[in-house]
């Protein structure tokens, strides 16, 4: 039996002799300040605010200032690369999202004309005056939706599927548009700062799924975080619909610092003009605004 | 330091003492800080850090004393890390252009890395390793929790920790192998 090489590396080791990283001294002292402040109001007692030191509170600032410049950015850059100043919105005439239960079928169907403004006034000018660009916003914002916000694409972002959403919320917070990859699977996720009123997230995977396979994964994940959610449940896969497209559905309930929350999970795979990709959507059903980015979603545009 | 055990440093906290809180952060700021250093960019680590502190600092009311505050903690900080990797999922990134160019294979091979680059590429190794692999590894270098106590935390079996520190090891020291002269 031959002894341990010199010469193999020991990751374990290396990493053991180098541990020297530490927080900084910032972070260390708006944690402390923290739980000094706990001790004065009582331990959990109420929650505590993310009320940290200045620089947290700064970078807090900085975060959503990114966000909105990042949610303008998408915004302009979509105006930019169309070409005519006035621009169709996809036409459907009839929309519908069909969520069927064989016990409890829930529809919900459009059939009223729903032009998206997306792009809708534009200038091809990239060297736009503040103030223009500013009026150009404006108009956009002209309420040409039934909920009076102003759509944008965000959906370029995922090429199988297009995805409209407002830009800001009713109160006028920016919509943030969250968008990561993970294993070859693409995600976008247009979620208000409540994460009620707009909340829908859309996963393309890079080939077909097995919907059992991500629904037990998901659901699992759900159950076990007991640290973040007080009770949670999670409803059997049922059938449905997704314009048209047979879909399975689950629907998610849970509590989470004195909020309850409810996601409607469906899964279902694309098999059209030459492509096969698995499709996930999340959304939290309670909000109208999310069952309308769901109708709107155009999937192989 | 603090002789105290972890619970009576929480049952002193919950008292009012904030010198036994102090003693407790001392205890294991480092060690948490790193365990989300490695795993996530340098960009969200305050925050995600911060949000486990204070996540624990509201909670220790339910706390219940035995002997599991670090279990505790880092059950914590599992959920706020599975929640940032499903917000988004992040890049490997390294901490200098010399990871970047080992990796890249533009140096030879055979070349001698300092420790430095040795140091800046096991982190980019880890970076790469699968979620899983990674953080039961972590956990495994910077606290001193069982493996049932790992597995019971990130939602495993002990046998399926055993499975992902042996593969996480494996691959860490296949990436090394490629760096380091013979």
């Amino acid at each position: 039996m031959s002894g341990p090489d010199r010469n193999e590396p020991d990751p374990e080791l290396m990493y053991a002799s180098n541990r020297q990283d530490e927080p900084p001294t910032e972070v260390d002292g708006a944690i402390l300040a923290a739980a000094k402040e706990a001790t004065q109001i009582g331990v959990g007692e109420k929650p505590l605010p993310g009320r940290l030191n200045p620089r947290a509170r700064w970078i807090g600032a900085l975060a959503s200032a990114a966000v909105v410049l990042v949610t303008a950015s998408v915004f302009f850059s979509r105006q930019i690369s169309v070409e005519e100043t006035t621009v169709t919105a996809p036409a459907r005439t009839e929309m519908r999202a069909k969520i069927a239960d064989e016990a409890d079928i829930e529809e919900v169907v459009v059939t009223a004309e729903r032009p998206v403004p997306t792009a809708a006034y534009i200038s091809e000018d990239r060297s736009v005056e503040p103030e223009l660009a500013s009026a150009q916003m404006q108009r956009v914002a002209v309420p040409l939706t039934v909920t009076e916000q102003a759509w944008t694409e965000v959906g370029n972002l995922l090429p199988e599927v297009s995805v409209h959403s407002p830009a800001t919320t009713r109160s006028g917070d920016a919509v943030i548009i969250d968008t990561s990859t993970m294993s070859g699977a693409r995600r976008m996720h247009a979620l208000s700062r409540d994460r009620t009123e707009v909340y829908v997230e859309v996963v393309v995977y890079p080939s077909l799924i097995d919907v059992e396979e991500i629904y037990a994964e998901q659901k699992a994940f759900i159950l076990a975080d007991t640290v973040n959610k007080v009770s949670a449940s999670v409803t059997p896969l049922e059938n449905g619909k997704l314009q048209g497209r047979d879909a399975r559905l689950s629907r998610v309930s849970f509590e989470s610092e004195g909020e309850t929350f409810e996601r409607t999970f469906l899964f279902l795979n694309v098999e059209e003009q030459g492509a096969a990709f698995g499709l996930r959507v999340v959304l939290d059903p309670r909000s109208e605004t999310n069952w309308q980015i769901v109708e709107r979603l155009a999937i192989l545009p | 330091m603090s002789d105290d055990t972890d619970d009576e440093l929480v049952a002193r906290y919950l008292g009012g003492d904030q010198d036994a809180f102090a003693s407790l952060y001392a205890r294991y700021r480092a060690p948490l800080y790193r365990y989300f250093l490695r795993q996530v960019g340098r960009e969200v680590v305050d925050d995600l850090y911060q949000e486990v502190w204070m996540k624990t600092i509201r909670r220790l009311n339910s706390y219940q004393p035995e002997g599991r505050f670090q279990a505790y903690l880092y059950k914590i900080a599992h959920s706020v890390l599975m929640d940032e990797h499903k917000r988004s999922a992040r890049r490997p990134v390294s901490e200098d252009g010399a990871v970047e160019r080992l990796v890249d294979g533009e140096a030879p091979l055979e070349e001698s890395v300092g420790d430095e680059e040795l140091r800046s590429m096991l982190y980019a190794r880890i970076l790469e390793l699968p979620v899983n692999q990674r953080e039961v590894w972590l956990l495994r270098q910077e606290t001193d929790l069982s493996l049932k106590d790992i597995a019971d935390l990130t939602d495993a079996t002990v046998e399926g920790v055993k499975s992902r520190l042996r593969y996480a090891s494996d691959k860490l020291k296949a990436g090394m192998r490629r760096h380091v002269r013979a």
